[in-house]
């Protein structure tokens, strides 16, 4: 089911009903229980049973591992519970992708192998919850938290349906705890939380697939070699598609929790107003970025080895993280190149972070809007399906075709041209402050015309409902 | 900066809260998206819009289903847009006398999908109705024509997800006409937003604009400005006469308007050769069709195919391009099935075609009723 449906609307306000009705809090999180299991399943109903399966056995594997001080086992049930979930997503996601990359190889040798076509279908949201039920089983093991009082309160942990599909990616000692005691919103939550998702799908609907998303399928479709102010258009449109619809499906998932009256952490802050790329992720997908951190780049030594192993790190997680959105080597490609420019960073902070001028407001701006070039280079490998129309994309945006095709009307180019201005604008002059803060000291009739505008707008936008981007992932 | 944190106290995680007084707000926010919204829909009433169903991948499917464990006693009619707008549902019940009616045509997509998968996989052996476009019936894509394939496999993978949105769309469409999904949709709005562009700008084709409202049961009523404003209707005739002018995959606005004015003037060039057939190709095209033809009725099933008008230069376009004795008598001599052609009975002609594909509104019941006797005749 889909945030930006009808029909959720209509099973959110039956599950608000339930969930303040005057019922035993036991009985209301079995409701949401089952309300999380019919949103999944909702999409295609046999996959249910994959959560059901990461659920019981993350718990049970969770609850020998605490049971016991003997190293071995507790190693023995790690590993059943990180095979079975990297095993899971390994057959879903890359058996088709790795299939292909065997075959190749196979044939690159002489040898004529063709496989049977695959039919693999990708359980929606299954990079998410893994990730989610990892990091459960590893914070046990890791001694960082202790098991769930309640199978209903891991079952829940595991299938929290407002972020189960599209993240944020919640660690169990931010969300488990909240289970264990009545909860409910109260008139500001709840107000601030309808806030957070008119916000979440403003951002989803109504820039995302209305002002952007067609611009971006026509230039990253387009077999000719492009005009640059083309190619730009499309890259600048995918950089903000991409930003809009992942951030405002996050947005909108915490809101719906705080209707609820949970708490989620915030995924995005402003990302395309960082300076430098560490900045870049501590501001874009940080839920992902810091699993990433304390799951993989720190426990393979993270900067504590050296500094040549310190960029192997870097390379490896950043490169992992890519594979992490998609089976396709074009993935593989976006991660290294963030690897390459955290690494390079590393190096530039280390001749010149000391000077006095690097923190001149100027020289702020300058690192700031060629960091933002970069990351706008970077989304060209994560949209194109092939390298060769990557760096078709590429040597148009650098003035290769001058000749090339012109394809967007005056109209799209000056949609594009407004909302990207503004997007950027606004993450520059919100990179410090949070949306709260702004919020909090705008005056009540302001905020009234904004929330009415936004609500408007998803209003008059009703369209085809189109899936989330990272749903895929 | 985090808008979240631990509370100390009982380690809790929490998120924070502007201080704004929020009943006042949202109170003021309702009230003002209630009046603009019913602004909204007044203002497009206005503008001669009535409530209307989408045509969607999912309406198609409901009707899909039905027909998967339709008996003998149903018709199913299935085609292209035509069948839409010129077979009205109601008249064909009350010419025939029999309630048990699906409709399953899809505009601008061909029947042939459809046709192999009512065949294929299901056990269907009533009447199966095929409305015949040229241009899409007899094109090289037709057979695998991926908005019908779409569609098919839309059916066969439906998702309750979809269903549910299907239905919850179902409430609020016979009530808003703000709701509809085409014309009024944001998106299209400003796409409308005409604006000067680049000398070398390279356009893509011209979308379909509304022709039409729908009903539940997927019946297209043409839409009464097509038939009054003469300026949309030569708009839409524009568009269809356009398929014979496209020159490649994108055109200068200019010259793809002006050859687009020649065709409707009558100086068009016939179909471009990736849509027409080989005569080798077109011997294969018709054993496959008779494979199933074949098959659906070994199996009790009737099948006869029709041809609906087409009139001004369309008409003349697709006569060129598909002259009627190399497609429409090759097809029902092939495959041995009965056909329908609206040359062949006069009953069947003299109705209005305002932008020369389908008809007016208030034609389709008379055309319905010559054509459902007929049908009824010929499967006697």
């Amino acid at each position: 089911m889909l945030f930006n449906s009808l029909s959720f609307f209509f099973f959110f306000a039956l599950l608000l009903g339930l969930h303040y009705a005057p019922l035993p809090w036991r009985v209301k999180k079995a409701n949401l229980l089952l309300a999380s299991y019919i949103f999944y399943a909702a999409w295609n109903p046999p996959f249910v049973v994959l959560l059901w399966l990461s659920t019981v056995v993350d718990w049970f594997a969770a609850k020998k591992i605490s049971q016991t001080e003997e190293p071995g086992r507790r190693r023995l049930f790690l590993w059943v519970s990180i095979v079975l979930n990297l095993g899971l997503l390994s057959y879903f996601k890359y058996g088709k992708f790795l299939l292909d990359n065997f075959t190749a190889i196979v044939q690159a040798a002489g040898i004529d192998y063709q496989p049977a076509a695959p039919d693999i279908i990708l359980p929606i949201g299954i990079s998410f919850y893994t990730f989610q039920t990892m990091a459960y089983t590893l914070d046990v093991y890791l001694r960082q938290t202790k098991p769930a009082g309640s199978f209903l309160d891991f079952a829940l942990f595991v299938t929290f349906f407002p972020q189960l599909v599209a993240g944020p990616i919640v660690r169990p000692t931010e969300l488990v705890p909240q289970f264990e005691t009545p909860k409910q919103a109260n008139l500001q939550q709840l107000m601030w939380g309808l806030g957070l998702l008119t916000l979440g799908l403003f951002q989803k609907m109504v820039v995302a697939d209305t002002l952007l998303s067609k611009t971006s399928d026509m230039v990253f479709g387009s077999e000719q070699a492009l005009h640059g102010l083309d190619a730009w258009m499309g890259v600048l449109a995918f950089s903000g598609q991409i930003f809009c619809d992942f951030a405002g499906y996050s947005t909108a998932a915490i809101g719906i929790a705080l209707c609820l009256g949970f708490a989620l952490p915030e995924n995005f802050h402003c990302p395309y107003g960082a300076v430098g790329f560490s900045d870049f992720w501590r501001r874009w997908h940080i839920t992902l970025s810091s699993w990433l951190r304390d799951y993989l780049y720190i426990p393979l030594g993270g900067n504590r080895l050296g500094a040549t192993r310190t960029y192997v790190n870097l390379m490896i997680t950043m490169v992992l993280g890519g594979l992490w959105h998609g089976a396709n080597w074009t993935f593989v490609a976006w991660g290294a190149l963030h690897g390459v420019y955290l690494s390079a960073e590393r190096v530039v902070r280390g001749w010149w972070g000391h000077k006095p001028w690097a923190s001149f407001p100027i020289v702020t701006m300058v690192f700031a809007v060629g960091t933002f070039y970069l990351i706008a280079l970077t989304w060209v490998f994560f949209r194109a399906t092939t390298f060769s129309k990557a760096g078709q994309l590429l040597a148009s945006m650098h003035g290769w075709h001058p000749e090339g095709a012109q394809i967007l009307p005056t109209t799209q180019i000056i949609l594009v041209a407004a909302t990207m201005t503004a997007m950027v604008g606004m993450h520059w002059s919100m990179r410090n402050v949070t949306l709260e803060a702004v919020v909090s000291r705008s005056p009540a009739w302001l905020v009234a015309a904004v929330w009415s505008v936004l609500l408007f707008s998803l209003i008059i936008n009703q369209g085809g409902g189109n899936a989330f981007i990272y749903f895929q992932f | 900066m985090h808008s979240y944190t631990f509370n100390s106290k009982t380690e809790l995680f929490e998120r924070g809260v502007p201080k704004r007084p929020w009943g006042r707000i949202g109170l003021i926010a309702f009230l003002v998206v209630v009046a603009a919204t019913a602004g909204w829909e007044l203002y497009w009433r206005g503008q001669g819009y009535e409530p209307s169903y989408d045509s969607t991948d999912s309406s198609w499917s409901e009707f899909r289903a039905k027909a998967q464990n339709a008996g003998p006693e149903y018709t199913i009619i299935t085609g292209s847009s035509r069948a839409l707008f010129d077979i009205d549902l109601p008249t064909w019940r009350t010419e025939t006398g029999n309630e048990h009616l699906i409709q399953l045509a899809k505009e601008g997509a061909s029947p042939l999908p459809i046709v192999r998968d009512l065949v294929q996989n299901t056990n269907f052996s009533g009447t199966l109705i095929v409305s015949v476009a040229p241009g899409l019936f007899f094109s090289k894509r037709s057979m695998h024509d991926s908005d019908a394939e779409g569609l098919v496999k839309h059916y066969h993978n439906w998702s309750p997800a979809q269903k549910m949105e299907h239905w919850a769309n179902l409430l609020m469409e016979p009530t808003f006409v703000f709701v509809e999904k085409g014309a009024l949709n944001l998106g299209n709005l400003l796409q409308e937003m005409e604006m000067p562009n680049r000398p070398n700008y390279l356009a893509g084709y011209d979308g379909v604009p509304k022709l039409s409202n729908d009903t539940r049961e997927r019946q297209a009523r043409m839409w009464s400005k097509v038939v009054t404003d003469t300026a949309y209707a030569r708009r839409v005739r524009g568009i269809w006469m356009g398929f014979s002018a496209r020159t490649g995959p994108l055109m200068r606005p200019a010259d793809y308007a002006s050859k687009k004015a020649e065709a409707v003037a009558g100086q068009f060039m016939p179909m471009p050769p990736f849509i027409r057939f080989t005569p080798g190709e077109r011997d294969s095209f018709f054993m496959e069709i008779k494979s199933w033809t074949d098959q659906f009725r070994q199996r009790g099933g009737k099948i006869i195919f029709i041809r609906p008008p087409s009139a001004g230069m369309l008409y003349k376009l697709e006569e060129q391009s598909f002259p009627r004795k190399e497609t429409w008598d090759a097809l029902l001599e092939k495959t041995g099935v009965p056909g329908i052609h609206f040359e062949d009975h006069p009953e069947l002609q003299g109705f209005e075609l305002p932008e020369w594909s389908h008809l007016r509104a208030e034609h389709a019941p008379p055309f319905t009723k010559a054509l459902a006797r007929l049908v009824v005749s010929a499967l006697r």
